[in-house]
């Protein structure tokens, strides 16, 4: 006679789980591996990162768990090796100009947001996690005046597999996400008209501008 | 199989179709806006015009969605180049200005999906129909919010190389950080830029008046929306007037 209960009992705490929901934190680790080309721009570049860049994080709930993705961290580590690939040298540095600590060798400062950011899940674990970041970069002048300021979008989709994790997956297409968004940085920073009007003032010779070129190199 | 075989998975069968209709998306055929000559506004070489979805019908049809409920804008931006050299139009420096002052940038259509959301409740659909319920409510709820996705990322403006001659268009998603229930007297400022030698223009291409939604009271301070982005919202005004849009 107690089977019934019990299976109520069991019935009703699955039930009562799936409802009331987990918290997963997602590991990220995104990756960037190092380019055999040549720097898009021929400038040495300060790299500023907010603490709110930095501590940024997306949560948000879907099938009833709540998803916490670190984004500011991972961005953090990524972002500036996509620096790296996309100036001829980068200079971490703690504030935007005029401010009078930065180093005197920079030419410009560029500062990365994250503006957005949307994950899927599957139904089945086997079914495909799926990410989309939306990065904003600005470049000041060491006037402390923005002249550049632009949006570059991230996609990432990844099949999961049978198994006890459930963050890995989600992590996974966010990285993928980062690093495209990071790769269409890099190829197209010195296609943003305001970033080749500030090469150009730099004295930078520019080739006449063809939207189906894919990466356009620039060097002083 | 004897009547009890029968019953359970008659009974998952009949659960999995009345949830299976609780979210559900699908996308519309694109609506071509052609808006009259006259309303293009027209700078130096380039041109612009722009069209508001006021009206639910009209919301329903294109977007499946009551957008006006959600506190969503969309309008349809149109671009043309009519000089020699390229321009540069991007999404994000597209501004909705209203007749108050405030001041709305876009927003991304994933973070526009997450606001209109879908109609199928899933915690609902568990209490109803238990855990069978919620599994499939929650695979409804999926596929739908991906195809919502991929379909206003089809209907989106995105950033457009104009060459001579060259026209684009799309929607352009705003979230508004307070209520906005009508948009008369409201401008969209729309950036051009030269691709050359990033020289840009702003056009203001003005919204046809209409109400966007019926002012309704609420008891709490629910009309604001903290994901929202502003360039110069005025939050008081929400918190003051105790009020929010509906749809109509």
């Amino acid at each position: 006679m107690m089977l019934p209960n019990l299976k109520s009992a069991v019935y009703g705490l699955v039930l009562a789980l799936v409802i009331s929901g987990c918290s997963h934190d997602i590991p990220l680790n995104p990756n960037l591996p190092e380019s055999a080309g040549a720097p898009k721009i021929a400038e040495t570049v300060g790299v500023y990162m907010s603490s709110d860049f930095k501590t940024h994080k997306h949560s948000d709930s879907q099938y009833g768990d709540t998803w916490v993705f670190p984004l500011g961290a991972a961005s953090a580590s990524l972002m500036p090796k996509a620096f790296e690939q996309a100036f001829a040298k980068t200079v971490p540095v703690d504030a935007l100009p005029p401010s009078g600590d930065l180093p005197g060798d920079i030419a410009a400062v560029i500062e990365p947001q994250i503006q957005d950011f949307s994950f899927t899940l599957p139904f089945i674990k086997t079914g495909t996690y799926s990410s989309v970041i939306v990065y904003r970069f600005r470049m000041l002048g060491m006037e402390g005046t923005p002249f550049a300021s632009w949006t570059v979008e991230g996609t990432g989709a990844k099949p999961g597999e049978i198994g006890f994790e459930f963050a890995r997956w989600p992590g996974e297409a966010a990285d993928l996400a980062m690093e495209d968004a990071a790769h269409k940085f890099i190829d197209g920073v010195a296609m943003v008209p305001e970033v080749r009007r500030w090469l150009q003032d730099r004295g930078a010779k520019i080739s006449n501008f063809e939207p189906k070129e894919p990466i356009m190199v620039v060097y002083k | 199989m004897s009547a009890p075989r029968l019953a359970r998975p008659t009974a998952i069968l009949l659960v999995s179709t009345i949830l299976a209709s609780c979210a559900s998306y699908t996308p519309t055929s694109r609506q071509v806006v052609h808006i009259e000559e006259s309303k293009w506004q027209v700078a130096d070489n380039v041109a612009a015009a722009a069209d508001a979805y006021l009206e639910a019908e009209r919301q329903k049809t294109v977007f499946d969605a009551d957008l006006t409920e959600a506190n969503v804008i969309a309008i349809q931006l149109a671009v043309e180049n009519k000089g020699a050299k390229t321009m540069l139009v991007r999404n994000s420096d597209v501004q909705l200005v209203l007749a108050d002052g405030r001041s709305f940038a876009p927003s991304g259509v994933h973070t526009t999906v997450a606001r209109v959301g879908e109609s199928g409740s899933v915690v609902g659909a568990g209490l109803a129909f238990g855990l069978i319920g919620v599994l499939v409510a929650s695979n409804a709820e999926s596929k739908a919010r991906i195809a919502r996705t991929a379909d206003y990322s089809e209907k989106a403006f995105t950033d457009t190389y104009l060459a001579n001659g060259e026209r684009g268009d799309g929607v352009v998603f705003f979230i508004p950080s307070t209520p906005v229930c009508k948009i008369d007297g409201a401008t969209l400022k729309v950036r051009f830029v030269e691709a050359d030698t990033a020289k840009s223009m702003v056009i203001d291409v003005p919204l046809p008046s209409g109400p966007y939604g019926k002012e309704v009271e609420v008891t709490e301070n629910a009309a604001t929306n903290p994901n929202s982005r502003s360039d110069s919202s005025v939050p008081e005004a929400a918190e003051s007037s105790g009020s929010k849009c509906a749809a109509l």
